[in-house]
């Protein structure tokens, strides 16, 4: 049984929906818009096993074998309009995600992908030393409040991008000359800064073993973001040499992550820099474009995970028998 | 300098630095986190500067850092405005996460990603961690919405009061024998903590697992002096 937690409009969760519909796969959609009506119950003893029941249907949770996510802010869903988070219903909601998201830490079943793997992202360096760790090369990094080790770095680095260090407003944007008058405002908050590295952006998605890169051709600083410098985005189908595609798959393994977005830019020397990974990478925007079948291969990894969960029990086995051992 | 990471609100922070005093102990508050002086080269440590109660020091002038909170709350940040709290707690705790994660000093406890002091596990993480280490673990529920509440009483076990036992690095304080040092050992190297407190309640064949936290409270004394003594060894990444 496959389990899918999200919004039914939203587009990767869409698409992935759609193709274990396709495949016949037996599926149970959490709609995240639901959690006021829907009751857990976890139950770890020795095993992990428990119950979800919404409106429509209850699920044994022993007998999933994945779950595919893509959870929104829950305070931003449309449902909680008007509910207060200290209220009843409010907590209600939170202390139900919390419970579902305790669940999906500790379940067996494969999972795309686990919030713990997921939270590298939330801290930009940190994640960029776990890339360098996995053999790219990264641009050179300051995180600063201090406005005089701005303009040293600037003047190391002819061309200087910013760009937050969390997740929260993650645009990147080049640094210019009329910020100089705005430097002094680091010194209230930490802010990083980055070498601005010239190149062809790509963006590479792993999924399971498999590997879908794609260029991406656009003049804006941050191409996921045009419509701020009216710059057209192109995207197409490419191939990424062997030992790139290698290295993305290690760094998709190294993070725990079964499905990954990575972020590229090749020089003009030929050299491969990787900026981020991003743990819930939205594809759909690259397959619209390329027809590269990304959402199926999540589908395919999913409706496989029998596969997976015996190799999750095998591994528990093992780290069990090595800490008894100990 | 042995630095702590707190709010100063946190009375056993600001306890801790006056104990520790003599190792030139020093608080790092949020309020430092919005000081011009930090200079966080992620791939250059001997170069970056940090912001320790006011003051600039170089990194590796720090000895060892304690973490005495899981995140900075924005409702912390009243010298921001309000408007942009939210974002600013954001970034501290994304710039406070690579900032410990990569101290090249001892570091009780390093972030895991979702909490800047070891693992952030609820409840039930503990529990099958604990059945993981081999630990004696009873079955554990979660139910939302709760059920009704039960007519008061108290459980047969729950009379039996709880031992903690206290991880610190290599040592293991408060364990009445091996078996509860041992499976407190093996829980902390599981949950990748440095500093674990781990309660048990002692049972007829084996010690039963009661809770484990990852930021214990450093209250009693021989405690606070093995994490002092931790933090003052010179390795290179504990």
């Amino acid at each position: 049984m496959n389990l899918l937690w999200g919004i039914a409009t939203d587009g990767p969760f869409a698409l992935v929906r759609a193709e274990l519909s396709r495949m016949s796969a037996p599926v149970r959609f959490l709609d995240q818009q639901t959690l006021l009506q829907t009751r857990i119950e976890i139950v770890v003893d020795g095993g992990v096993g428990g119950s979800l029941v919404t409106p429509d249907w209850s699920v044994d949770l022993a007998s999933i074998t994945a779950v595919y996510l893509r959870p929104y802010d829950t305070r931003r869903l449309g449902v909680m309009k008007g509910v207060k988070p200290g209220s009843r219903r409010g907590q209600r909601a939170f202390e139900f995600e919390d419970a579902l998201r305790c669940w999906i830490e500790i379940t067996p079943a494969l999972v795309v992908n686990r919030p713990s793997a997921m939270a590298s992202n939330n801290s930009k360096p940190y994640q960029l030393g776990l890339i360098s760790a996995a053999g790219f090369a990264v641009p050179d990094t300051l995180v600063t409040t201090e406005p005089s080790a701005v303009l040293e770095f600037w003047e190391r680095h002819d061309a200087v991008v910013y760009k937050s260090i969390s997740g929260v407003r993650s645009i990147v944007t080049r640094l210019r000359p009329e910020h100089r008058e705005r430097l002094s405002d680091v010194a209230h908050c930490p802010t990083q800064f980055q070498q601005y590295i010239d190149g062809d952006d790509f963006r590479v998605h792993v999924v399971g073993e498999e590997v879908f890169a794609c260029e991406i051709r656009s003049h804006a600083d941050d191409y996921r973001y045009p419509q701020r410098q009216v710059a057209d985005v192109r995207l197409q189908a490419c191939e990424v040499p062997p030992d790139v595609s290698d290295r993305c798959r290690q760094l998709a393994a190294s993070l725990n992550l079964s499905v990954a977005g990575v972020d590229l830019r090749r020089t003009s020397s030929g050299e491969w820099f990787c900026f981020e990974a991003n743990p819930s990478p939205g594809f759909s925007f690259y397959e619209e474009s390329t027809g590269q079948p990304v959402a199926a291969t999540v589908a395919r990894l999913l409706a496989g995970a029998r596969l997976s969960n015996h190799a999750a029990a095998l591994v528990a086995r093992e780290l069990t028998e090595r800490c008894v051992s100990r | 300098m042995l630095v702590v990471v707190g709010s100063r609100h946190d009375s056993a922070a600001c306890d801790l630095v006056a104990r520790w005093a003599r190792h030139g102990a020093a608080l790092l508050t949020c309020e430092d986190l919005s000081a011009p002086g930090w200079r966080h080269w992620p791939f250059d440590r001997f170069a970056s500067r940090a912001v320790i109660s006011g003051q600039v020091v170089r990194e590796c002038e720090i000895r060892g850092v304690l973490v005495r909170r899981p995140w900075v709350i924005e409702q912390e940040l009243t010298h921001i405005g309000g408007p942009d709290r939210e974002y600013v707690a954001a970034e501290i705790n994304a710039f406070l996460l690579s900032w410990l994660a990569g101290l090249p000093c001892r570091v009780l406890n390093r972030p895991s990603g979702t909490s800047l002091c070891g693992p952030n596990w609820r409840p039930l993480q503990w529990a099958k961690a604990a059945a993981c280490a081999g630990i004696s673990v009873e079955a554990a529920r979660w139910r939302v919405p709760a059920p009704p509440r039960r007519v008061p009483g108290i459980a047969p076990d729950a009379r039996v009061p709880a031992i903690e036992v206290t991880v610190v690095g290599d040592r293991c304080l408060g364990a009445p024998n091996h078996v509860f040092a041992a499976g407190a050992k093996r829980l902390a190297a599981i949950a990748n903590t440095g500093l674990l407190a781990v309660r048990f309640r002692p049972g007829e064949e084996a010690p039963c697992f009661v809770s484990g936290n990852a930021m214990p409270s450093l209250k009693t004394a021989d405690v606070a002096e093995a994490v002092c003594e931790y933090l003052l060894l010179t390795d290179v990444r504990a």
